[in-house]
């Protein structure tokens, strides 16, 4: 009985997280993070990404599906229970393969700024340098003044949601897509 | 009582219903959101935690339903086993529909979808975005090569007049802009059709990278606001040495209708290749949603089914804990009626009827305690009867027996109920007597009759005044013999010593007085008249005085003897030999010649008796002379004498047998051959065996007489004298 209810609880949570949190393919990962005064008040988030796509994306991808990634830096600071979150910055990119001339294009979704690439290695590492630079300005003087204070998390996903329902169905009872979501931390001092 | 009474709050049908309400309301927003793709998306995933929660939870209620159910089943609850079987029932009907309709839509799934793909429309789609490549290929080339030929002549414009041929050339070509660069990416001069609008954009690294002389680079590129332009890259070796390296760039608008005309087949491609790819998730997401939504079904109706049978059983179960409550004995319960059906009914039914027993039952407890008590009051009053009273069944076994009873027969009958008396008998000798004495009247069943019962006990011999009544089977009661009997051995002893005492006392009064004046008189006629008579006259007198004299001696005598009888013995008891007071009596019948009648056959080493010697001695001598009394005139008459230690049953004692060679007793004499008076003998005082039964009887003996068989002897007188003391004598002893 006892097996059967953590079986029940286990199989509940799973659902939950499925549809609450976006899931991040396994091989998008941040390798390096630094961060940059740009000045007073401007914080430049510089992210050095892994963008190797698993098999399920690429063959989505090249049937014409669209993915959608994202990269979010944010200051957070300390608390008695967790983190609080002092400032944030998310970027977030589209890539798609454009049949017309068989190229990817590339759409920074914050500024539609496009981007045309012959490879889809040339788009990811396109991707890639698109959302590894995370611009944070208005940051409060508190964080200059006393950065040992706060420290620095930024993630990478694939917004999930974004995917089309059957393959979030598909791909999320496969197990081809997980739910992580880890930050990758450093200080700000 | 049982605790039913009470109605139960239906948790369960109100969460059934609450659950199929949150059921019922989220299909109505799944048909809502299915009319909005985008709405749908957006719900599908929360609909689809929302189901998969409920079947999870269905899952958990059914499953621990099911748990208990068994349980109860293993345990044998009432009801259980009717709920199994109307759930497995409810199961059939549901699974069964359910299964037929799963698998005919898991086919039209698989067959449906399918058929969504045509390979024509493929095909079509194909042919139309390579219709739309090479159009605008065939664009794109024109304007490479008139890209070309415009850089070419720009060789030979001075660097300011470029500007003006630019845009010469732009409105030429309706480029939307054309700038030429130099070394480093340096504008050196730009056309656009927009200059407020559109900064010139220098040609990225990667295309730099592509161009080379006389090969001019270019591509199609979608535009934010969905149109497509081409963007051409053109440069010319130099022609003269140490100029610098010009590029020229112009991006060239498409055709309004063809760009819209070309991105509609590219997204009708990129749509159809993704549906085609997602094809085989579709199926597995319309099947998952149905199984999921199937399931549901199913789990809600097993467990409607559960609920249901648990109700319909409940009642049921209630009738059948009752029933066992009945069955225990408890009359009191009562069930709740909750229906106004059959099984409501039923229900008031058993109510009825526990009502009815309890009720019969309380009569019957109340009838109980009145008999336990009418019987105890009847044992209390047997008990402290002093008459010991006896019931036997029908077969003679013992039913009742009362205290007195145990103590007259000597046995423990309390203990010994529904025992047959026969087996008592072995056990308790005076038990076995007594019945002997009497099992001729319990075995012919009189209906009432009473007689008196002697029996020989360790302490002597008891008088049993017995009565009895038969009382025959009437209804369920069987017939009974009930006994009562009195121990009249003490009774009867201290009246006939009254009376003989009362005999003598009259003797003394009435006769012995006169007697000495009678014979007082008698001699003073004798010595008065003797001496004025002579001759006959005075022989006549002497025979006559002597005759009254004589006569009144002998009445003395006879007074005597009387009050000897009645007169209560003044026993000196001591430790007697019998064999030989026996002895020495006998010497006293020994003729001068040596020849005595009187033969004895006595056992060596008898064990002494406690007696008084004087007493026994004139026992002896009562019996030998009655005896010899009885045989005077027949020759060879002779007197035996026997003695022998016994020890039945009865306890041990001295059984002395005295029989003779005579005639033997006239049998009207025998049944009271022992009362005074009694005697066939002309000149018996008829007290010779009356005082030898006192004698007996005061050292707790029994004698009996009876004749022997017809040519074995004469008279047989059986005494038995037990070995032990005696309670009279030691009663006598304690007396004195």
């Amino acid at each position: 009985m006892r097996a059967g209810r953590s079986v029940i609880g286990f199989l509940m949570a799973w659902l939950l997280v499925l549809a609450l949190f976006p899931v991040t393919a396994q091989a998008l990962e941040i390798r390096d993070a630094r961060h940059l005064w740009m000045d007073d008040d401007t914080l430049l988030v510089r992210l050095l990404l892994d963008m190797r796509l698993p098999q399920v994306l690429e063959e989505a991808l090249a049937n014409g599906v669209t993915l959608e990634f994202e990269a979010e830096a944010r200051i957070e600071q300390d608390r008695w229970l967790g983190r609080e979150s002092v400032q944030s910055e998310t970027r977030r990119v589209k890539l798609q393969y454009f049949a017309l001339n068989r190229y990817f294009l590339v759409t920074d979704v914050n500024d539609d700024r496009m981007e045309l690439k012959p490879t889809l290695g040339d788009a990811l590492e396109h991707v890639a340098r698109r959302l590894g630079r995370l611009p944070m300005h208005g940051v409060p003087g508190a964080v200059r003044e006393r950065p040992e204070d706060y420290n620095m998390a930024a993630r990478l996903l694939l917004v999930y949601s974004a995917l089309p329902l059957p393959l979030q169905l598909d791909a999320g009872l496969r197990g081809d897509l997980t739910t992580r979501r880890e930050w990758h931390r450093w200080s700000l001092d | 009582m049982i605790s039913v009474s009470l109605r139960r709050f239906p948790w369960g049908l109100l969460g059934m219903g609450l659950l199929f309400l949150l059921l019922l309301t989220s299909l109505v927003v799944m048909g809502g959101a299915a009319q909005d793709q985008a709405r749908f998306e957006q719900l599908f995933l929360w609909l689809l935690v929302f189901h998969a929660a409920i079947l999870l939870v269905l899952g958990g209620l059914i499953i621990h339903q099911f748990v208990r159910m068994v349980a109860q089943y293993r345990k044998g609850v009432p009801g259980s086993r009717l709920t199994l079987r109307l759930v497995g029932g409810f199961m059939l009907v549901a699974v069964l529909p359910v299964s037929v309709v799963y698998y005919f839509s898991f086919e039209f799934l698989n067959e449906g979808v399918d058929s969504w793909f045509d390979v024509r429309v493929d095909s079509a789609l194909e042919d139309a975005l390579e219709l739309s490549r090479s159009s605008l290929d065939l664009r794109v080339r024109q304007l490479a090569t008139e890209t070309q030929e415009m850089m070419s002549e720009l060789e030979g414009v001075s660097e300011g007049l470029v500007p003006l041929a630019l845009n010469d050339y732009r409105r030429q070509v309706e480029a939307q802009e054309l700038t030429l660069v130099g070394s480093n990416n340096r504008i050196i001069a730009s056309s656009t059709d927009s200059p407020i609008r559109r900064l010139p954009s220098p040609p990225g690294a990667d295309i730099l990278m592509r161009v080379r002389p006389e090969q001019p680079y270019s591509r199609l590129e979608p535009q934010p606001d969905g149109s497509l332009v081409i963007r051409v890259v053109a440069t010319t070796s130099s022609r003269r040495p140490g100029a610098e390296n010009r590029i020229l760039q112009g991006i060239y608008p498409v055709d309004p209708r063809m760009s819209a005309l070309s991105q509609r087949v590219e997204d009708a491609f990129a749509g159809y290749r993704e549906f085609a790819y997602l094809r085989g998730p579709i199926i597995q997401g319309f099947i998952f949603t149905l199984s999921l939504a199937l399931a549901i079904s199913l789990m809600a109706a097993l467990w409607a089914g559960l609920l249901v049978a648990r109700r319909m059983v409940r009642p049921i179960s209630d009738l059948v804990q009752g029933t066992r409550s009945v069955a225990a004995g408890d009359y009191s319960t009562r069930l709740a009626v909750q229906r106004a059906d059959e099984l409501g009914f039923l229900v008031q039914s058993f109510n009825a009827m526990t009502r009815t027993l309890n009720e019969a039952r309380d009569e019957a407890e109340r009838n109980r305690r009145l008999l336990d008590a009418e019987r105890a009051y009847l044992e209390s009053v047997l008990q402290h009867l002093r008459s010991g009273v006896l019931a036997l069944d029908g077969s003679l076994r013992l039913r009742t027996a009362n205290e007195a009873a145990g103590q007259i027969l000597e046995c423990e009958l309390q203990g010994a109920r529904t025992r047959p008396i026969s087996e008592l008998g072995v056990e308790c000798p005076l038990v076995g007597q007594f019945f002997e004495a009497i099992s001729d009247a319990l075995v012919r069943q009189e209906d009432e009759w009473s007689r008196q019962v002697v029996v020989f006990t360790r302490s002597g011999r008891k008088v049993l005044m017995t009565r009895a009544v038969w009382l025959p089977t009437s209804g369920s009661s069987r017939g009974l013999h009930a006994i009562v009997f009195d121990d009249m051995t003490e009774f009867l002893k201290a009246q006939r010593d009254a009376a003989w005492g009362e005999v003598a006392r009259r003797l003394a009064h009435e006769i012995k007085n006169p007697l000495t004046p009678i014979q007082l008189s008698a001699e003073r006629l004798s010595r008065r008249l003797g001496k004025v008579l002579d001759g006959a006259d005075r022989d006549v007198l002497d025979r006559a005085t002597g005759t009254i004299i004589q006569q009144v001696e002998a009445m003395k005598t006879l007074v005597n003897a009387f009050r000897d009888y009645a007169q209560a013995p003044r026993l000196e008891l001591g430790s007697v030999d019998l064999n030989q007071l026996i002895q020495d009596v006998c010497e006293l019948y020994v003729d001068s010649d040596g020849h005595s009648r009187v033969q004895t056959d006595l056992e060596p080493e008898l064990p002494g008796i406690r007696g008084d010697a004087g007493r026994l001695r004139q026992l002896l001598h009562n019996l030998i002379k009655n005896a010899l009394e009885a045989g005077k005139e027949q020759d060879g008459f002779t007197v035996h004498i026997a003695t022998a230690y016994l020890d039945d049953p009865a306890g041990p004692h001295i059984e002395l047998r005295v029989t003779d060679t005579g005639p033997g007793i006239k049998p009207d004499l025998l049944e009271r051959i022992f009362e005074p008076y009694t005697t066939d003998k002309p000149r018996g005082t008829g007290l010779g065996l009356a005082v030898a039964q006192k004698i007996v009887e005061e050292h707790g003996g029994m004698i009996e007489c009876h004749n022997a068989p017809a040519g074995e002897g004469g008279a047989v007188f059986r005494i038995r004298i037990p070995v032990e003391h005696t309670p009279q004598a030691l009663a006598h002893e304690e007396r004195e």
